[in-house]
C-alpha cells in the first residue's frame, strides 16, 4: 500500500492519487456484508489480506490480492489483443444480389469489357480445415519453419504437417488437369467466347485492366469485372469428410461479378455468387487417366452456368 | 473450512455445467423455414395469368430424413441433424406461390383444375451443411430442382430447365458460444447456431425463388 503519492494539482493545493495498484485495491475492498454468511463469496474472493480503503482510509479486508487483480488484467488484456489479431480477418459477406441492375442501364450498353480476375488458383478443400484456406503467415510458418523444422528433427510434427497434408498433394497431383482453365486468361477466354455465343451483350471484346479510363479509350462503355475469389474441389454438402482418392468431390466456383459503366464509375450490377457443380465425383476420378479431361469440363460447365446466369440477371424480357 | 471450500467449489462445477448446458447435442434440430420476398414482385412484369404449381419430391432417399448436419465449428464433427419443421415439398410450393401472387399472377393448387400456365417443379436437392474456410466457417444452402413449365394455350412450346439456389454466409469461427462461459471447451464443443443456419435457408430459398423467376425460359412461357 505504499504506492500512494502526492502531486500538486492545478489550484496550488495538494491532493492525493491512487497509483493503478491502489485503484485496484479501492476497486476490489468493497464492503461484501453477507459476505461471512455466504461461502462462495469467500472461495471467490479469499479476503486473508488486510487493505486500507482508498475512500474512508481505513484498514478492511482485502478480498483479492492485487497482485492477482494486476496479473488478470494483463492476462485478459493480451487475450483479447491476441482473439482481435487471430479473428481480425474480415468475413466476407453472403452471397447474392448486391446490386439490382437497371433495364435502362442495361439497354444503353453497346460494347463491354470482359475482365477476369483470379485472387486464388485451383485447390482443393476436401478437409474440414484445409490447408488451402490458411493465411499467408500461417502458411509461411507451416511451409518455411516447418521444412527448416523437420529437416533438422528428421521429420519434425511441423515438416510432417507441411509435407503430408492430403489436401496439399491432392492439389499438387490435380495442377495439371487444372492447368487449362486456372488462369485469368483462360477463364476469360472461355467466357468471352460462351459470352459471344449467347450474345449476351451487342459487342464483348477481353480486357487486361480495371481502368476505366483505359477501356473508354478502346471504346468500351461497361466494365464486366468477374474476380475468381476461389475455385476448386470441396466435399459435397452434408457428406461426411473423408480422405483419399475415395472421398467424394464437387467443383465449385466462389466468384464476384460487377457490371460498370466507364463514363461514369456507377455499378450497374454487383453479384457475389457460390456456383457447385450439380455433378459429384471421386477424388480418384478427378485424377484418374481414363478420365482425363474431367476437371476442365466440369469448370466449363461452371463457365456456362456464369454465362446463363448473367443473362438471365441482365435481360429481364418482360 | 475445509469443507466450506468444497461445497463452494461444487456450486461453482454446477454453475459451469449449468452455463454451457446448449452444448449438448439433442440429435436433432427443428429449423423454421419462410419466404420473406422484398423489392416489388419479380414476375409482376409479365401478363397476369392462372398459374397451376405442383411441387415434387424428387430427393434421394437419404436427403429426405434431414436436410443437413449440424456441424461443431471448430473440429467440425457432427453434433445434430437439421431437420425443417415443415415438409420441404410444402416449403418450397408456399414460396413460389407468394412470389406469383405478390408479382399478380392467380395460383392453383394441385387439384383445382388447370390454369393458362402448368409449372411442374421436382425438387432434387434441399441441402445445407458447414465447412471451415480460415478462421470462419462458411455455411452452404443449396435448393435444386428440374422444371416444366408450359402454356395451356397458343404455341408456346414447353420448356424445362433446372434452377440451382445456393446461398453462402459466413460466422467466427468457435464463437458461437461465448469463451468467458465455456473456456476452450465451450470454444471447442460450440456449434453452429440455429439462427445461422435458418438464416442461410431462408437466404437459400429466397435465391431458388429469384433464379427460378428471372430464368428467361419460363418468362417467355408467361408471353
Amino acid at each position: 500500500m505504499e504506492t500512494v503519492s502526492t502531486i500538486g494539482s492545478r489550484g496550488g493545493g495538494k491532493e492525493t492519487v491512487s497509483t493503478q495498484p491502489k485503484l485496484l485495491v479501492a476497486l476490489y475492498c468493497r464492503d461484501y456484508s453477507r459476505h461471512t454468511e455466504q461461502t462462495y463469496c469467500q472461495w471467490v474472493f479469499p479476503h486473508e489480506n488486510l487493505c486500507v480503503s482508498a475512500k474512508t482510509g481505513e484498514q478492511e479486508r482485502h478480498y483479492v490480492d492485487d497482485s492477482i487483480v494486476q496479473r488478470a488484467r494483463i492476462y485478459a488484456f493480451t487475450i483479447l489483443l491476441v482473439s482481435a489479431l487471430i479473428l481480425s480477418g474480415c468475413a466476407p459477406g453472403p452471397s447474392g444480389t448486391i446490386i439490382e441492375p437497371d433495364p435502362e442501364d442495361i439497354s444503353r450498353i453497346k460494347k463491354v469489357g470482359l475482365c477476369v480476375k483470379v485472387q486464388k488458383g485451383f485447390a482443393v478443400r476436401l478437409g474440414y480445415v484445409s490447408n488451402a484456406d490458411r493465411h499467408w503467415l500461417e502458411q509461411m510458418l507451416v511451409d518455411n519453419l516447418g521444412r527448416f523444422l523437420g529437416s533438422l528433427a528428421y521429420g519434425g510434427p511441423l515438416g510432417w504437417v507441411s509435407e503430408h497434408s492430403s489436401d496439399r498433394n491432392a492439389g499438387e497431383a490435380l495442377k495439371p488437369e487444372a492447368a487449362p482453365v486456372d488462369s485469368a486468361e483462360a477463364i476469360g477466354r472461355a467466357l468471352l467466347r460462351k459470352f459471344q455465343t449467347d450474345k449476351i451483350f451487342p459487342a464483348v471484346d477481353l480486357v487486361q485492366s480495371q481502368s476505366l479510363a483505359a477501356a473508354k479509350e478502346h471504346g468500351i462503355d461497361t466494365l464486366f469485372i468477374l474476380t475468381v475469389r476461389r475455385w476448386g474441389l470441396r466435399p459435397p454438402l452434408a457428406s461426411k469428410y473423408a480422405t483419399g482418392d475415395k472421398a467424394a468431390a464437387q467443383l465449385e466456383l466462389g466468384a464476384n461479378h460487377r457490371l460498370i459503366s466507364s463514363a461514369t464509375g456507377k455499378v450497374l450490377w454487383e453479384r457475389n455468387e457460390l456456383y457447385t457443380d450439380s455433378e459429384c465425383y471421386s477424388l480418384g476420378d478427378f485424377k484418374s487417366k481414363n478420365k482425363k479431361g474431367l476437371l476442365a469440363r466440369r469448370m466449363w460447365y461452371v463457365l456456362q452456368l456464369i454465362c446463363d446466369r448473367t443473362s438471365n440477371e441482365v435481360h429481364r424480357t418482360p | 473450512m475445509k469443507l466450506k471450500r468444497v461445497i463452494g467449489f461444487i456450486i461453482l462445477c454446477v454453475l459451469y455445467l449449468l452455463l454451457c448446458a446448449g452444448c449438448a447435442s439433442n440429435g436433432e434440430m427443428k429449423v423454421a423455414l419462410n419466404y420473406t420476398p422484398s423489392g416489388t414482385g419479380l414476375l409482376s412484369a409479365l401478363k397476369p395469368s392462372v398459374v397451376s404449381l405442383r411441387v415434387v419430391d424428387q430427393r434421394p432417399e437419404e436427403q429426405r430424413n434431414n436436410i443437413g448436419v449440424q456441424r461443431n465449428t471448430v473440429l467440425g464433427t457432427e453434433n445434430a441433424a437439421i431437420v425443417s419443421k415443415t415438409p420441404e415439398v410444402q416449403v418450397v410450393h408456399k414460396a413460389l406461390k407468394a412470389e406469383l401472387e405478390r408479382s399478380g399472377h392467380r395460383v392453383l393448387n394441385p387439384g383445382q383444375g388447370y390454369g393458362e400456365i402448368t409449372v411442374d417443379v421436382e425438387l432434387t436437392q434441399f441441402l445445407i451443411d458447414s465447412k471451415a474456410m480460415r478462421e470462419h466457417i462458411e455455411i452452404v444452402g443449396s435448393i435444386r430442382a428440374d422444371v416444366v413449365a408450359f402454356a395451356n394455350t397458343g404455341n408456346v412450346p414447353q420448356v424445362l430447365f433446372t434452377v440451382e439456389g445456393f446461398y453462402s454466409d459466413f460466422v467466427q469461427m468457435g464463437w458461437s458460444r461465448p469463451i468467458i462461459f465455456g473456456g476452450l471447451w465451450g470454444m471447442f464443443s460450440s456449434s453452429t447456431r440455429k439462427s445461422h443456419i435458418e438464416k442461410v435457408l431462408n437466404g437459400t430459398l429466397a435465391e431458388f425463388v429469384r433464379l427460378f423467376c428471372i430464368e428467361q425460359k419460363l418468362r417467355k412461357v408467361f408471353i
